[in-house]
């Protein structure tokens, strides 16, 4: 037995997970961990590559920790759509795919084409379980990283036990959401996994449960104060709120502190590529944190955070290590702004930066003012390559008439002389056609 | 496309880029761009240039002056009317061959 069901196990009769309104102690969580680790040794290999498909629930979460124990290859899935879930299945070449029907686990054999990779034969040779994970691009297929899951479980040995009730929102494909459940689980603390992500529902269980913890995300916490149900709820028991996966706006910060008077607020910081890292926040109204982790290193060049970590993956199964340099660092593409006293802001990507001889230019503002001007039904303004200046602003405008570029290359520029700065003004006009524009409102940028 | 046919292309692009932002000066195959007794700014002329590729497309001519190329040789092609007549004539050129 490995040593996190060790000490699951060890934790005896403290409850562990509430889920559907059903009390779990870790005792019967390490019960159904081996309950389980005996089924997947009769099906299923050691080092076979296995997609869980599933959200957090008693079950899943057990399952999770049965097949890291038959040192199995992890493929969490938590989509509902049946093509994406079947994309990653292909990209991850999973061997098998388990779901869990009325709280059994239903196992299928893929076919798959012959031979592995070799990041999982590696794997394979040392005896180590793995984790495989998808990025969220918004273009191109979904990047698959493979973590050395041993690896990664070790960095939650000795850790602090503490007694507080987590509310777990984050899914459980995303480093996140597992993050978030490592965490509760490796310090003894007893988990509220919500049936759905509906705020007026979590903020119910929040009472119900007396949750102190809530990691979101700045949406969910939007969402929370747009629907009003931290006013329908008593939410006094919650003592400190961690946001991270998204830049947090300054304004809706200062709103949240002001609906949570008494709460902490917290940062975190993660990529799917080095983990998430212990972090602490400047103060509860402040988005500048500072990195206190002794697994991760960080360092600052031209304005772009570059991250090592013990925990960072080995590599992807379907891309090249372009993000990583020879000695480790992966470069994050966040761009941050660096205080006085050593504390750090994420302000925005690199890669949406239009850099027009040393002028940064952010797409999304261009955009705005694009918008505004009559007759644009909709724009993407990205950077192109152009010889004097390295880079000029470019905008693919869906114009409601027929136009000529050069035309309406005039009409956007007199459009747009005293809104923004000359040159922040697009260059270059490209005329697009409507079904370039992606239907779920995130635009495709070169 | 003849080399004089190129530059009246180019000529127009830049008299026409010239009466929008009120730059006054003689417009001829020998005027300089950028460098002494410069046309324009470095946003001028990034403008210029591509203003006079989209005047090019627009005549179904495929050329280009944004491409790593425009930056390979010792001259800069952008320098004068005359030297991006010169580039445009010489890929036209290449093109048919």
């Amino acid at each position: 037995m490995s040593w996190f069901s060790g000490h699951i196990e060890k934790k005896g009769e403290k409850i562990a997970i509430i889920y559907n309104d059903e009390y779990y102690t870790y005792a019967q969580l390490a019960a159904q961990i081996k309950d389980y680790t005996s089924f997947v040794k009769t099906n299923i290999p050691q080092g076979e590559v296995v997609a869980l498909i599933s959200d957090y629930s008693f079950e899943s979460i057990a399952f999770f920790f049965a097949l890291a124990e038959n040192r199995n290859i992890i493929v969490p899935v938590a989509s509902k759509i049946r093509s994406e879930t079947d994309e990653r299945i292909r990209t991850a070449n999973c061997s098998y795919s388990i779901s869990i029907v009325k709280k059994e686990p239903v196992i299928v054999k893929n076919e798959t084409p012959e031979g592995v990779h070799s990041l999982i034969g590696d794997l394979k040779q040392k005896n180590h379980s793995g984790l495989i994970l998808f990025s969220s691009g918004t273009s191109g297929a979904p990047k698959a990283m493979i973590h050395d899951l041993d690896n990664l479980l070790d960095s939650y040995k000795h850790k602090k036990q503490k007694e507080l009730i987590f509310l777990i929102l984050l899914m459980f494909d995303h480093i996140g959401g597992l993050n978030t459940l490592l965490t509760c689980l490796s310090t003894g603390v007893t988990s509220v996994i919500p049936g759905n992500r509906e705020p007026g529902y979590v903020c119910s269980l929040i009472e119900k449960y007396h949750v102190n913890v809530l990691p979101a995300s700045p949406t969910f916490l939007n969402l929370i104060l747009i629907s009003g149900s931290e006013e329908k709820h008593d939410l006094s028991s919650l003592k400190m709120i961690t946001y991270g996966t998204e830049p947090m706006p300054d304004s809706l910060l200062l709103k949240l502190k002001d609906a949570f008077p008494r709460v902490k607020f917290l940062q975190t910081f993660g990529t799917s590529e080095t983990g998430i890292s212990q972090i602490t926040s400047k103060s509860s109204a402040s988005n500048f944190m500072k990195f206190g982790d002794p697994d991760t290193e960080f360092k600052i060049v031209d304005s772009e955070l570059w991250i090592r970590s013990k925990t960072q993956i080995l590599g992807y199964l379907n891309s090249g290590m372009e993000h990583f340099t020879e000695d480790g660092w992966f470069r994050t593409g966040d761009i941050v702004e660096e205080s006085d006293d050593g504390y750090i802001k994420i302000i925005g990507r690199n890669k949406d930066i239009i850099n027009v001889g040393g002028e940064k230019v952010v797409p999304s503002e261009v955009e705005s003012v694009l918008l505004r001007m009559p007759g644009i039904k909709d724009c993407i303004v990205y950077g192109e390559f152009n010889p004097i200046t390295g880079q000029m602003v470019v905008a693919k405008v869906l114009f409601e008439e027929t136009v000529k570029a050069s035309e309406l290359k005039k009409l956007i520029t007199n459009f747009c002389n005293g809104k923004i700065e000359r040159y922040k003004i697009p260059a270059k006009i490209v005329l697009a056609a409507g079904s370039e524009f992606s239907e779920r409102f995130k635009k495709k940028r070169n | 496309m003849t080399k004089e046919k190129i530059a009246e292309t180019i000529i127009a692009v830049v008299k026409d880029y010239c009466d929008n932002y009120h730059i006054s000066g003689e417009i001829n195959l020998h005027t300089t761009l950028i460098g002494e007794n410069k046309l324009f700014d470095s946003m001028g002329l990034v403008n210029v240039i591509v203003d006079i590729e989209t005047a090019f497309m627009e005549q179904d001519i495929d050329i280009s002056l944004t491409s790593e190329k425009a930056m390979s040789g010792r001259i800069s092609p952008f320098r004068s009317i005359d030297s991006i007549c010169n580039f445009i004539a010489k890929q036209l050129e290449e093109e048919t061959k």
